[in-house]
């Protein structure tokens, strides 16, 4: 099967940053886990593996492997390791971990991942409508969520910290 | 009529995400000019998408960690990239990308830097609208100028460039004048590539550059050239030519580049990484260099 190799290095990327915004703190060890346990997934199955279908494919891998994963006791924090920090300034800094799960999926195959509506519902096995009235509470909840923090605490980056004990997310500039 | 009209999540969603029929969010946009806190909160969500995309921008542009490249490699693919017989520079590429470092080793498949969230996908494959196997207007522009300008000047025998590859630096700066910015020249000889030379060509937006690089007899061109956007490390075969050029292209920050090899589409197949790699690699050390002289 030439090119899957190819597809699905150019798909990893986009796997990873998913990942990355998906899991609980951004931790970057968690997330590339995801990811690495996503493609030796896609190499051993034997789905057509090109294109949308892989991509499909591959990210339903990975929101499933991290449901299972949230629902198992987490890693103690600090075995952190590649990946380097996110070099993002204060006011990007949005509350995705307030997000219940089933929001943040639908919002960042969406808005990150890039996914059409249709592959969005392919790859969390729902209907689109659901898509449609999940992304709707998602945004609204975290521009909620979003406003609250700002009342609460003036100061973005320890508002992250706060919330998601250790941090190892760097502010930059 | 355009007030009464009914809008559903479907359409407030497709208007954040540009996934909406142009008619239908003209009408949108009309009756939210009427409704501030409709229009506000459409904005926030907006200014959501573009935070999102900010905030992990980055990690787009990562290198990949080694443990993460494609592991099982189907045979037929590794196979043909350690057969024996092949070319010896491309075994020894082969055997760099094996065994130098990931900060040597960039695989970054970075599409068009942070603008590659939307319609485009992944660079596989596109939206139904889009044929398999047809890159963006700009890239296949900027692939067939590359092929024109390779067989064009690199086989010409007495005076493939205008200026020789010894004058690098005033190669370099003529590029930065007509391109409109910095331009490093890179260096590929970590690769067996040697450089020859370059001249300004023709490019669809304006000026650009192309390199000339040589191996032996063979021939290695790199067309740099300003603004376009190409679909990233797609190798095409430009079959006017017998034997066909192998063409990839892809964007890095302001630039799109174009490698044109007269080994064949399936050599810069195998050897694209380590050759874009370094090219990129090098652009950017030049950005680290201005940002802290």
């Amino acid at each position: 099967m030439p090119g899957f190799a190819d597809d699905l290095g150019r798909l990893t990327p986009h796997l990873r940053r998913f990942a990355r915004a998906l899991v609980r703190g951004h931790s970057a060890c968690a997330a590339d886990d995801l990811v690495q346990e996503t493609i030796v997934l896609a190499s051993r199955s034997d789905l057509p593996k090109r294109g949308p279908t892989l991509a499909v494919w591959c990210f339903a891998a990975l929101v499933g492997l991290n449901r299972a994963r949230n629902r198992a006791p987490i890693a103690p924090a600090g075995v952190e390791g590649g990946g380097a920090p996110l070099p993002f300034m204060p006011k990007d800094i949005l509350r995705l971990d307030a997000l219940p799960l089933e929001f943040r999926e639908v919002l960042l195959l969406t808005a990150l991942a890039g996914l059409a509506y249709g592959q969005v519902a392919d790859v969390l096995d729902i209907d689109v409508s659901i898509v449609f009235s999940r992304l709707t509470r998602a945004r609204d909840l975290l521009v909620k969520s979003d406003h609250a923090a700002v009342g609460r605490d003036a100061r973005v980056g320890e508002r992250i910290r706060a919330g998601g004990g250790p941090s190892h997310l760097r502010v930059v500039k | 009529m355009h007030t009464d009209m009914a809008f559903d999540d479907a359409d407030l969603n497709g208007l954040v995400d540009g996934r909406i029929e142009p008619a239908r969010a003209s009408a949108l946009a009309e009756s939210l000019a009427s409704d501030p806190e409709s229009a506000a909160r459409i904005d926030a969500w907006r200014r959501q998408n573009d935070s999102l995309r900010t905030m992990f921008a980055s990690v787009l542009a990562e290198p990949v960690p080694v443990r993460l490249l494609p592991v099982a490699m189907p045979p037929r693919e590794a196979a043909k990239a350690a057969a024996p017989g092949e070319a010896t520079p491309g075994r020894r590429l082969a055997g760099i990308v094996a065994t130098t470092s990931v900060g040597m080793v960039l695989i970054g498949f970075a599409l068009g830097a942070l603008a590659s969230v939307g319609t485009d996908g992944f660079g596989l494959m596109p939206p139904a609208a889009r044929a398999p196997d047809v890159a963006p207007a700009d890239a296949r522009d900027l692939a067939s100028r590359a092929a024109e300008a390779h067989r064009t000047y690199l086989t010409d025998a007495s005076r493939p460039v205008e200026i020789a590859g010894v004058e690098e630096p005033k190669l370099a700066r003529w590029f930065g004048r007509r391109l409109g910015g910095e331009v490093r020249i890179p260096d590929l000889s970590r690769h067996g590539w040697t450089l020859l030379g370059g001249r300004i060509v023709p490019g669809r937006h304006g000026a650009a550059g192309f390199l000339a690089y040589g191996n032996g007899a063979d021939r290695l061109g790199l067309t740099v050239s300003r603004w376009a956007m190409p679909d990233d490390g797609r190798v095409t075969a430009s079959d006017d030519d017998v034997p066909p050029l192998g063409v990839a292209t892809w964007a890095d920050g302001a630039f799109g580049y174009a490698l044109t090899s007269d080994r064949g589409p399936d050599w810069l197949r195998r050897n694209l990484a380590p050759l874009r790699d370094s090219v990129r690699a090098q652009a950017r050390a030049t950005d680290a260099d201005a940002a802290s002289p």
